[in-house]
């Protein structure tokens, strides 16, 4: 017990000195460097000797509480020790050349160093948790007694977490007092029943009171440590089924707290919530063992163990409807995230499609655009040649029929003439036998004519 | 028949010219005659005056060169035509 106490006297007294107000009180001081330099290495050195004690002393308690927490509490020392050395050379550094950038790894530092103080305050609560569960199961199994608690309570140098720590031990132990009572009380109307049958002796299940009769007896001449050992070690042994009620009404509490401390977060990292679901489940089970303990009770009457059957039906009737209820409400709610994120997802397709389809129509407009001007095009070329054709062809048709009109008004003319000139002109060439015996003088000048050759041709063309 | 005929020309000098034909347009009530000189293939024309003393072979118009020539052509077509 004197371990413990002391285990937490050093632990409080360094929790409460503050180092790092004390190191910053000094570095924003007024003295000179000197000074500082003397009061940090001496705050320093007060602060590596308290937490290697708390270090040594850890190791050598590591069965109140267990391995792995004290192995991690030591490397948790460990490693704030290793902080201060870090923190006393970069004072000197500091002290040596002082530049804001120094200024500001130390502060780095130091602010490291102040979250592993918290880290190492709430893993000494955990610790704290423990205290008090060893403190309890001393008690319960006679290593202490309640009177010793009220001592240990009393006296000088404790701390409130340490005494709150007790008053919950003391309030636990005195509920549970009051149900002993009851049951001893019980178990001796049960007991005379029994000597009257004359097979008390062959009960195989020992009382409460056998058990800590036993354990007294086994542990009182034990020193504190030995006995807390013992109980540690063989709790588990001693327990009747009141004693296991007990624990798993305990552990509901812790895993309770938990579970309280879980849901109240605003987000639970995966982790988290596995842990929740595992701790509900962990519950569960410890509920339906305390119930199945309770069932088992001799000092309940049939009608009483009916009546607690019949409301652990109803309770689970009850949730079954709860569940059903929240099932159908989250079914609701995951039915109504769903249909919204398929019209989301519909609606996002939709503008995309409508988008696509814009564009398809576009080229498809454009495609159709240049499909129908290059006909038109073509069209437009093809009747402009249709027509130059049908104008060509009206014009080589009027002009051939003007050519052959032409052709067949010279012809006509020719005739015309030719039957002119046919009536008109006569050949007298007789005349010439008249003339053979006359006198004939040229008076003028003879004018040439030409003769054609083939004047039917000239007269066709 | 004869077609050479012996005619004087403004000198006074004989030539003899073949005479080809003789055309009288009734329009005009005009003769013309178409001849040949000498051994030239060349043909003339001149328009035929019959006064008291003979004929007289006359400068034609360029009508009347026109008029001849066209009938002169005709005549050969219709010639050769037969």
């Amino acid at each position: 017990m004197n371990d413990i106490k002391e285990f937490m006297n050093i632990y409080i007294t360094y929790n409460n000195s503050n180092i790092e107000d004390k190191l910053r009180d000094v570095i924003t001081s007024s003295a000179s460097y000197d000074d500082k330099l003397k009061s940090i290495q001496q705050i320093m050195a007060e602060s590596k000797k308290e937490l290697s004690k708390l270090k040594q002393l850890i190791s050598t308690n590591a069965n109140l509480i267990s391995n792995a927490k004290a192995v991690e509490l030591s490397n948790k020392i460990e490693h704030m020790i290793d902080s201060l050395s870090t923190i006393d050379i970069d004072i000197n550094d500091l002290l040596a050349s002082v530049t804001s950038d120094t200024i500001q790894n130390l502060k780095s530092h130091i602010d490291a160093y102040e979250e592993d103080v918290t880290s190492l305050d709430s893993m000494m609560f955990n610790s704290l948790e423990k205290y008090q569960e060893n403190l309890y199961f001393a008690v319960k199994n006679g290593a202490m007694t309640s009177d010793d608690l009220s001592k240990l309570r009393q006296e000088s140098g404790l701390q409130d977490e340490q005494r709150d720590a007790i008053d919950k031990v003391i309030n636990q132990l005195n509920k549970e007092k009051e149900l002993t009572d009851n049951k001893e009380m019980d178990l001796s109307e049960q007991a005379s029943i029994g000597d009257k049958k004359g097979n008390i002796s062959e009960d195989s299940i020992n009382s409460f009171s056998d058990v800590i009769d036993v354990a007294t007896n086994e542990t009182v001449s034990k020193g504190l440590k030995e006995r807390l050992n013992a109980v540690q070690y063989n709790q588990d042994s001693f327990y009747g089924a009141d004693i296991q009620q007990v624990r798993i009404e305990y552990e509901i509490e812790q895993l309770s707290k938990r579970i309280t401390s879980l849901k109240e977060k605003e987000k639970l990292s995966f982790k988290e919530a596995v842990e929740l679901q595992s701790l509900v489940a962990q519950v569960e089970q410890l509920n339906e063992a305390l119930f199945n303990i309770e069932l088992n009770r001799r000092d309940l009457k049939r009608e009483e163990k009916l009546e607690r059957v019949d409301a652990k039906i109803s309770s689970k009737q009850n949730d079954i409807l709860e569940e059903q209820t929240r099932q159908a409400n989250s079914n609701s709610k995951l039915f109504r995230y769903i249909s919204a994120r398929k019209e989301a997802n519909l609606t996002e397709k939709l503008t995309k499609l409508q988008t696509k389809m814009g564009k398809i129509q576009s080229k498809q407009r454009q495609s159709a655009l240049l499909k129908f001007d290059k006909q038109n095009n073509k069209l437009s070329k093809k009747a402009t040649r249709q027509a130059i054709k049908r104008v060509v062809a009206t014009t080589t048709k009027d002009k051939i029929q003007k050519l052959r009109d032409l052709k067949n008004r010279v012809v006509e003319e020719t005739i015309n003439i030719t039957t002119d000139i046919k009536n008109r002109f006569i050949h007298k060439k007789e005349v010439v036998n008249d003339m053979q015996n006359e006198e004939v003088i040229i008076t003028g000048q003879p004018v040439e004519i030409v003769i054609m050759e083939n004047p039917s041709m000239s007269m066709q063309m | 028949m004869n077609n050479t005929l012996v005619v004087k020309n403004m000198d006074g000098k004989d030539i003899k010219i073949n005479v080809i034909d003789i055309i009288e347009d009734t329009e005009l009530n005009k003769e013309y005659i178409c001849y040949s000189i000498g051994d030239m293939d060349n043909v003339f024309v001149s328009r035929l005056v019959r006064n008291d003393t003979g004929y007289q072979l006359e400068t034609v118009t360029l009508e009347e060169k026109n008029n001849i020539e066209q009938v002169m052509n005709q005549n050969i077509a219709g010639e050769g035509n037969e």
